[in-house]
């Protein structure tokens, strides 16, 4: 069993118009941890908390067993930050930020970085003001992975990229993740992003984290029901975890299939829910469309 | 870490400090185009604006990290926020010694005032004030309230200037001989100390420097970015 690298305990945050609940959650080495949730869910507070950019109002965030807060400068040198729009000094050139970002990482890898650039088909004489989000993006991730960080932790780094590159993006983090003492945690909007590669997903919603749980459990617990109004009988919206009504019938997802399956005797269609069916119902609540 | 992160910004505000950096050099060309015995009170007078200039300067790179969305990059980097409010402490005390250094040096050179004069001018403590009122009080207002606590700072410290001037032309006599006017000699000796009041006018901003680096420290361990 791999160690435990990250783990959440408790850790809440209030804001006057948002509260993150108070969340448990573990990342062992060696598993690729997949947070989704919708605009406005947690997931970039979340994310915040472990890099010490929001201060919790309770919980504790441990790495490796220690605590963030004590530890927080040394341990930051084991965790590689991508947030979700990278920002640059738009007048420097590439190098030029780059050097400005080595010298704090004694395990800076010089090589590994003018490789991943090259890959990444980004000049490093180029000036930050010329790129694109996207570009933006891949300059923030060569940064990240070209320090040995145990701990990688990216805030949809996803966004703004071209599919092709998304996808070789996601190969790439696998293979960071061979060496079990390494573990990688990202959020992001798009589910088949996390269908492909990811080990684990954890899901907020109003900052609740609703499940945490791995993909293989995730396929076997979720149900997807679909039915006419009809089945719709009092009460049955309690068994439910997300429902969407139109006029012509009604889409579930519920986790007690074989219960729905004997309440509904053929009369509802139940199959295997995607991750992103979990994620749109689970999302909604309870909700009716036109 | 703190030479890492002096190069950073050397790296990241190369403009901003060259910007800083010229000014002495157009205040010297302004002072030797002045002649007779304004020459004095124009040097005094400029010394003071470049310092003013430079005590605001941390509060620039903090403000400018903050609008280019930086400050994330700088905090997510592996040193202790202690040590992000000790480099803009150093930054302004380095840039205010560095011009102090360059421009009455300059002025020596060029003018070879009485030796009374140079002694005064390198024994007074005004610098330290500026940095205190202009660099280490409105910091903590900057770490938390970004730009607009530098506006709120200033803008007390003028409420504070005018509460001062009211005070001593409308205020009750008794004050305007004792609190106000010793705070008005407190203020002389400070721009020109005698030994007797070195001590004060020097140990005093230096306490309450301290003072606003712990509460800035304080601050920005606070702040969420």
């Amino acid at each position: 069993m791999p160690e435990t690298l990250l783990a959440f305990r408790g850790v809440t945050k209030r804001w006057p118009a948002f509260q993150l609940e108070a969340t448990d959650l573990d990342l062992p080495g060696g598993l690729i941890l997949g947070l989704m949730g919708a605009n406005g869910a947690g997931k970039t507070t979340l994310l915040k908390l472990l890099m010490g950019l929001v201060q919790p109002d309770g919980g504790v965030i441990q790495f490796k067993g220690m605590d963030l807060r004590e530890g927080g400068a040394e341990l930051r040198r084991r965790i590689a930050y991508v947030p979700d729009e990278p920002r640059f000094v738009p007048e420097l050139r590439l190098r030029a930020l780059k050097e400005a970002q080595a010298r704090f990482y004694p395990d800076w890898d010089e090589a590994r970085w003018k490789g991943l650039m090259a890959d990444f088909g980004l000049d490093p004489a180029q000036k930050a003001g010329q790129l694109s989000l996207g570009m933006r993006t891949k300059f923030a991730l060569s940064l990240a992975l070209a320090r040995s960080a145990e701990l990688l932790v990216l805030d949809e780094p996803t966004t703004g990229l071209d599919p092709v590159f998304r996808r070789e993006l996601l190969q790439r983090l696998s293979a960071e993740i061979q060496d079990e003492r390494r573990a990688i945690l990202f959020s992001t909007h798009i589910t088949s992003d996390l269908e492909q590669r990811v080990d684990r997903v954890a899901f907020l919603r109003d900052g609740r984290l609703a499940f945490c749980q791995d993909q293989d459990a995730l396929r076997d617990t979720w149900v997807l029901v679909k039915g006419g109004l009809d089945l719709l009988e009092p009460g049955i919206a309690g068994t439910f975890r997300g429902l969407r009504t139109t006029p012509f019938g009604f889409e579930a997802l519920a986790e007690d299939g074989e219960g729905l399956r004997r309440r509904f005797e053929g009369r509802a269609l139940l199959e295997r829910a995607s991750l992103e069916d979990i994620v749109v119902l689970m999302g909604k609540g309870t909700a009716h469309a036109a | 870490m703190l030479r890492s992160l002096l190069l950073r910004d050397l790296a990241l505000h190369r403009r901003v400090l060259i910007t800083a950096a010229i000014l002495p050099f157009l205040l010297l060309i302004l002072v030797v185009t002045v002649q007779g015995q304004e020459a004095k009170d124009m040097a005094t007078a400029l010394w003071i604006l470049g310092l003013l200039v430079l005590a605001v300067l941390p509060h620039s790179l903090h403000l400018r990290e903050d609008r280019l969305g930086t400050l994330i990059g700088l905090l997510t980097l592996p040193v202790a926020r202690r040590e992000v409010v000790r480099l803009r402490f150093l930054e302004g005390f380095l840039a205010s010694l560095a011009f102090t250094t360059v421009y009455l040096t300059a002025w020596i050179v060029l003018r070879h005032p009485p030796r009374q004069e140079v002694l005064e001018l390198v024994s007074t403590s005004a610098p330290l004030w500026l940095l205190l009122v202009f660099m280490a009080y409105p910091m903590p207002f900057v770490l938390r309230w970004g730009g607009k606590g530098l506006l709120g700072a200033l803008g007390l410290l003028m409420a504070g200037f005018f509460l001062y001037v009211f005070l001593v032309m409308f205020g009750p006599r008794v004050l305007h001989v004792t609190w106000v006017a010793a705070f008005d000699g407190w203020l002389r000796h400070a721009a020109f100390p005698t030994y007797l009041s070195l001590g004060f006018t020097w140990g005093l901003p230096l306490l309450l420097g301290l003072t606003f680096y712990g509460v800035s420290c304080w601050t920005l361990e606070r702040v969420d970015a």
